[in-house]
């Protein structure tokens, strides 16, 4: 007996070319694109309390979007055009995991680095979905699981803010690394 | 000169065991679980055999893998799930609308939400099918119900990457996943058929999907249709459902005809005065929800608020007001919805 596949494969996208990445925080302009988790919130908080005094970032635009659905393109069109590097969040549920990566995505397509936050278990969906997008390298900062970032309270949430600012430090540092090495080649 | 079918052959050896198929389904993860018609190439060419559409074209995309949803493997999946082929211009109809940006498929694939499609037939298609509008419309027994909602989740796994667990990160899901398909019982009903009611004609046959969360049904005895809204709206008021906290989405009321009757004779015309009887009355004030639930920084934060209190829908046409099921008045059931999607309607091509 022959039978038939009834699969689709995963599109043969073209690739996306990820934005060349911010080499140092200093002096750069951060987007935040907060999706209303209240641990997101805080997150949004944290960062733009922290990274211009502490990092020398020239400043934070927090903008908040749809839990499930799309950043209107006037927002990403806007953040697009004023930030150098972005964060999005959180991937913290199935729909707002698959919305979150989709904004992220929109602004690498918009020559933005940008990253996704993502609680653990959402991880393999924000992989997926990445993948489906053609851009499967997209950045992201990996929190643990939800019940230690939304549902833990002030100080977990507290924890989670602090995690994803030293996932965004140590993403530029390694860039800025990556360069230096990049650089000594060529030198 | 046989069906050259592109999607890719499988050789199961010298055998026509059915099960071995089923077997093999299951270990390709091409299966909801249950067993499948293995779908052969003669299979295939018969449920193509109804369409003038080519094997080729492309139906929809759908998410989360963005899939091509050709009509050759639409045809498979069709097959596997049991449909007779009068059914696949339905499913082909079903593809397009849950594949329209504005139902969301993206997010109702992937959520943590226990929603899945609800299918509802109109028009004359429905009895070409045998589509069961009557009594235990929702349940076991009749073909076209069963499989075609089937054939909608197999297309949706198979096609569209919601692989439960993995991409479908539904915590619990619900039995309405393998299949939540019926018809309206227009012919039993006092108002227009809801693809009129959508802006069809009544010759057209139609698939309307909206995404919802289970049922819940309600039992009427007094027969007293002031009180018997007044209860039902009780059943909408759940603060938790997703439609409430989202302030959107389309919940769907399917009452039966007898209960409709009731309503027409006791001052409710049509299905637009039902309609804007729930979205006046299925209210729920604002102080009765916990602070903590309430504050303005919760994930989904749109809700509609009038004289302080929520909004089950937001506007009266966002409740779909379905007739369907047996004749009696007693029970009538409500499905509350997802958020942040739109009911679609399709016309299903002869």
């Amino acid at each position: 007996m022959i039978i038939y596949s009834p699969v689709a494969p995963v599109p043969a996208n073209k690739p996306i070319d990820l934005p060349p990445e911010v080499k140092s925080l200093k002096g750069v302009k951060v987007g935040i694109l907060t999706n209303r988790w209240k641990s997101m919130d805080h997150i949004a908080r944290h960062i733009a309390k922290i990274l211009p005094p502490e990092h020398g970032a020239a400043s934070v635009r927090v903008e908040t979007v749809p839990i499930n659905g799309g950043a209107p393109d006037r927002i990403l069109d806007s953040v697009a055009s004023e930030v150098d590097v972005a964060i999005v969040g959180l991937a913290n549920c199935g729909s707002c995991t698959a919305w979150s990566v989709h904004d992220q995505i929109a602004l690498i397509k918009r020559g933005i680095p940008a990253y996704v936050v993502v609680t653990e278990r959402f991880v393999g969906l924000a992989k997926a979905s990445r993948r489906s997008n053609g851009v499967p390298d997209a950045p992201m900062i990996i929190l643990p699981i939800t019940e230690d970032v939304e549902y833990a309270g002030e100080e977990a949430m507290q924890e989670a803010a602090e995690m994803t600012l030293d996932g965004l430090v140590k993403a530029v540092e390694t860039s800025a690394k990556r360069k230096d090495r990049v650089d000594g080649v060529a030198a | 000169m046989a069906l050259q079918l592109k999607s890719q052959a499988i050789e199961l050896g010298n055998t026509e065991d059915a099960e071995l198929a089923f077997e093999y389904s299951i270990e390709q993860g091409w299966s909801d679980g249950l067993p499948i018609i293995p779908p052969t190439a003669d299979r295939v060419a018969r449920m193509l055999a109804v369409t003038t559409r080519r094997p080729d074209d492309v139906v929809a995309t759908i998410a989360p893998r963005y899939g091509e949803a050709t009509v050759e493997r639409a045809a498979i999946n069709a097959v596997m799930a049991g449909c007779h082929p009068s059914y696949f211009p339905v499913l082909l109809a079903t593809l397009e609308a849950v594949a329209d940006p504005a139902f969301n498929l993206r997010g109702i694939q992937a959520t943590t939400n226990p929603v899945g499609p609800a299918i509802v037939i109109n028009g004359p298609v429905r009895k070409a099918a045998e589509v069961n509008c009557g009594r235990n419309a929702l349940g076991p027994g009749r073909r076209a119900n069963a499989t075609i909602g089937r054939a909608l989740r197999l297309c949706l796994i198979n096609i569209g990457g919601g692989i439960g667990g993995d991409t479908d990160k539904a915590i619990l899901g619900f039995p309405g996943k393998y299949t939540f398909c019926l018809g309206e019982n227009e012919e039993n009903s006092p108002w227009e058929p809801l693809h009129v009611a959508r802006g069809f004609s009544a010759e057209d046959s139609t698939v309307t999907v909206s995404a919802i969360q289970g049922t819940n049904s309600v039992l009427i005895l007094s027969g007293i249709m002031e009180d018997a809204l007044h209860v039902i709206a009780d059943a909408m008021m759940t603060m938790g459902n997703n439609n409430v906290i989202a302030g959107s989405g389309n919940p769907i009321l399917f009452i039966s005809p007898g209960f409709a009757n009731l309503l027409v004779e006791q001052g409710f015309p049509t299905r637009r005065s039902v309609q804007e009887y729930f979205f006046e009355h299925a209210r729920i004030p604002v102080e009765d929800f916990p602070a903590r639930e309430f504050v303005p920084s919760k994930p989904m934060a749109n809700r509609v608020i009038i004289d302080g209190k929520v909004c089950v829908v937001p506007s009266p046409e966002d409740l779909l007001v379905v007739v369907a099921g047996g004749p009696e008045p007693y029970h009538t059931t409500f499905c509350a919805s997802i958020g942040d999607f739109k009911a679609q309607t399709r016309k299903i091509d002869a």
